[in-house]
């Protein structure tokens, strides 16, 4: 397949194929600039919905994606194929919002509370928003290695051993911080429960 | 079947379609057998239907183009750059060496001298062990591993308190002694055991094999450095779950009432045999902190020649104890707020109180137990567990329609009272409001109660009094609450009475 029928292609949706990743890798590595476009094109918004889930903020997404594109774009010289390019992207893009997260904690410590200013923890009724409004809230308010894990499974769908190896660590571990997520994730929402009901 | 945190893991990745063959004839077996695996089941499937309506994000049909638009000018600017870089660098280079030393001609040796005093080995020079295993007492260990704080000198007037964050990561900070835990938790923890005399014998021992290895993990010397080893975190989980595992051992029937259930004897042994590894591997770096920064480097501390050292030592040990790390008196301290620390694995935050290292940068070195994140699971659960038991037992009483329970908090009394059949988060609230309304005399914005925290301490407690009372103990404390309740009432009447009377006196 050559890659301006792949060009033509793109406007369709289309299965990952581990090989056709590799292949647009190469030709990238060959010298060939419009191949990181195709790369990009492929995979941006998975990228931007792990981002989206990851930070429970849609403000950022553009723009972490978009660092997360221009740092694949430096590094994938030193891309080994060793392991599919869609492990390294999204470990790559967990990272950076990672770091994001840390930025805004450091943030938070060294901006305290102004006076009259309340920490609200409770959650927007449901009759105001939906479901999915509601329960991404309720998301938000888990931590992020408890939250990661669950957003990656539960809506992109990922196997554990995926989570495991975009997060760098072991299965039992994803296991339990899954489980964990989802008995906190109850208790938050139980406020909520009548509204809720599914 | 007792609630178990292991099997309703399995029962998550069952519901993730994450088990083999073997697992899923086992859970389903569980399950059919069950009831309250079936509702945990249940529960799982409800929050992951839920989770599952989250919705996506709507496709950015600009990304792509950002992307390459970003690119194509950084590759630019690059390539403009690099043409004029060499010129460009020798008159920059030439222009500021010449401004440089016309302003300031001792600019080199000032420099050298500067790079003289800060040079890490000045900092990591004759350091010593902040308290020697001698002046560790099992108070100090026991209060380490349960409430994450350990001395910084013998007068026990600073103290080294260390955690995590929200998000995990770890942090330690130096306090005044004003801001710790008083208590002695270790007598509570024997008391709460039951333990005779041989048994607390056999506590004191696994506590005091700890105290050699802690020596090493907190070093000060004289130019106002502090190091701490890294493995201080994984010291303090190894010392907790031994305890939990003697406790265990000693008394099943008091040990289960602040213990969680799910502790398995795989998940101990596995742990037992991470505490050998953990005291075998050397100390390889450290974190110091200065008063001119904060940094992490490689420093071999020998404890094989500590014994040696001691003799040499000990007519200094007088001078070492009288060093604090103090953090209240010293702006070059404060100064590291903004100091070069930003660049590094560690942020630093001084206030007039605390001073605190956040070490979200710094991978601490882990030592590889299969699962000890599940087993974390449980020590934080104890450890929650164990908290509340240290605290005076509140009182409990159940009438037809609901349940009433006083907390004690210090001086203070808080009561709740719960209808089975209205029971909601408005009651919670509404009760309290009530209660605060006679006992303040309308003043309730002095108080704030937050929805969901108020909910979550009702359902902790629940569990916990559950496990805690028997019927026969349970009866007692309803015959007192209910003297102390019409007491109680009295006593208000009595205050209303006065306040009417004082009212009328004013009138007139």
């Amino acid at each position: 397949m050559t890659l301006n029928s792949k060009k033509e292609n793109l406007a369709q949706p289309q299965i990952l194929n581990l090989d056709d990743d590799f292949l647009i890798i190469k030709k990238f590595n060959d010298g060939d600039q419009s191949a990181f476009q195709i790369l990009v094109n492929r995979h941006k918004e998975k990228v931007r919905s792990i981002v989206y889930l990851t930070m429970s903020n849609s403000s950022l997404v553009d723009d972490i994606a978009q660092e997360v594109f221009i740092t694949v774009y430096r590094k994938l010289k030193n891309f080994r194929f060793e392991s599919q390019f869609t492990t390294w992207l999204y470990r790559i893009t967990i990272n950076k919002c990672k770091d994001q997260l840390r930025k805004k904690n450091v943030r938070r410590i060294f901006m305290p509370l102004q006076e009259g200013e309340e920490v609200s923890h409770s959650l927007t009724s449901v009759e105001d928003n939906d479901v999915s409004k509601v329960v991404m809230e309720a998301v938000s308010k888990l931590p992020a290695k408890l939250r990661i894990p669950l957003m990656l499974k539960d809506i992109e769908g990922f196997s554990y051993q995926e989570i495991a190896e975009s997060l760098e660590c072991e299965m039992g571990t994803v296991k339990s911080r899954i489980f964990r997520a989802r008995e906190r994730l109850k208790t938050i929402l139980q406020p909520m429960e009548k509204e809720l009901i599914v | 079947m007792s609630k178990n945190q292991k099997y309703f893991e399995l029962l998550s990745a069952y519901l993730d379609k994450e088990l083999s063959d073997e697992e899923i004839s086992k859970i389903e077996k569980l399950l059919s057998r069950s009831e309250e695996l079936r509702n945990e089941f249940s529960e799982l499937k409800r929050v992951k239907n839920l989770t599952n309506k989250i919705e996506r994000l709507p496709e950015s049909p600009y990304l792509e183009s950002k992307i390459m638009a970003e690119l194509e000018k950084g590759q630019s600017d690059y390539k403009r750059f690099k043409r004029w870089t060499p010129a460009i660098a020798v008159s920059a280079i030439t222009i500021l060496v010449m401004t440089v030393l016309y302003l300031n001609p001792n600019i080199i040796s000032d420099f050298w001298k500067e790079q003289k005093t800060a040079i890490t080995g000045f900092y990591k020079d004759n350091l010593q062990p902040v308290l020697y295993a001698a002046d560790l007492t099992n108070d100090d260990i026991f209060n380490f591993a349960f409430n994450n704080q350990l001395p910084l000198n013998d007068s026990r007037d600073q103290y080294l308190h260390f955690g995590y964050d929200d998000e995990g990561k770890e942090y330690f900070e130096i306090r005044p002694a004003i801001q710790m835990v008083e208590e002695s938790g270790y007598d509570k923890f024997v008391s709460a055991l039951k333990l005779n005399d041989r048994e607390k014998q056999l506590v004191d021992s696994v506590i005091g094999s700890y105290a050699e290895a802690l020596e090493s993990q907190v070093l000060i010397n004289d130019k106002n450095t502090l190091a701490i080893s890294p493995k201080l975190w994984n010291y303090r989980k190894a010392i907790f779950t031994d305890l939990l595992i003697v406790a265990d051992n000693l008394n099943k029937q008091e040990f289960v009432k602040f213990v969680p259930s799910g502790v398995s004897p795989d998940d101990k042994i596995k742990v037992v045999n991470a505490m050998h590894k953990l005291k075998s591997i050397p100390e390889k770096q450290y974190i110091f902190c200065t008063p001119d920064s904060v940094f992490s480097e490689d420093y071999e501390f020998k404890l094989a020649n500590l014994e040696k050292e001691k003799i040499k030592i000990i007519n200094e040990t007088e001078k070492i104890k009288q060093i604090k790390i103090n953090i209240n008196f010293d702006s070059s301290w404060k100064k590291l707020n903004e100091s070069s620390t930003a660049q590094t694995n560690f942020r630093v935050e001084v206030d007039s109180n605390i001073y605190r290292v956040d070490i979200s940068g710094y991978s601490i070195p882990e030592i590889h137990i299969p699962d000890f994140d599940s087993i974390n699971l449980f020590i934080e659960e104890a450890t929650k567990n164990i908290q509340l038991y240290a605290y005076k037992i509140p009182k409990i009483e159940h009438f037809k329609e609901g349940v009433k329970f006083d907390y004690y908090d210090g001086d203070s009394v808080h009561s709740f009272e719960f209808k089975y059949e209205y029971f909601n988060l408005d009651s919670v609230i509404e009760t309290e409001h009530k209660m605060l309304d006679s006992i303040m005399n309308n003043n309730r914005s002095m108080l704030k109660w937050f929805n969901d925290s108020a909910l979550s301490k009702y359902q902790f407690d629940v569990d916990y009094f559950s496990k805690y009372y028997d019927k026969e103990t349970m009866k007692e404390q309803m015959i007192q609450l209910k003297e102390q309740l019409k007491r109680m009432r009295d006593d208000i009447e009595v205050q209303k009475a006065e306040k009417e009377k004082g009212r009328i006196i004013k009138v007139k």
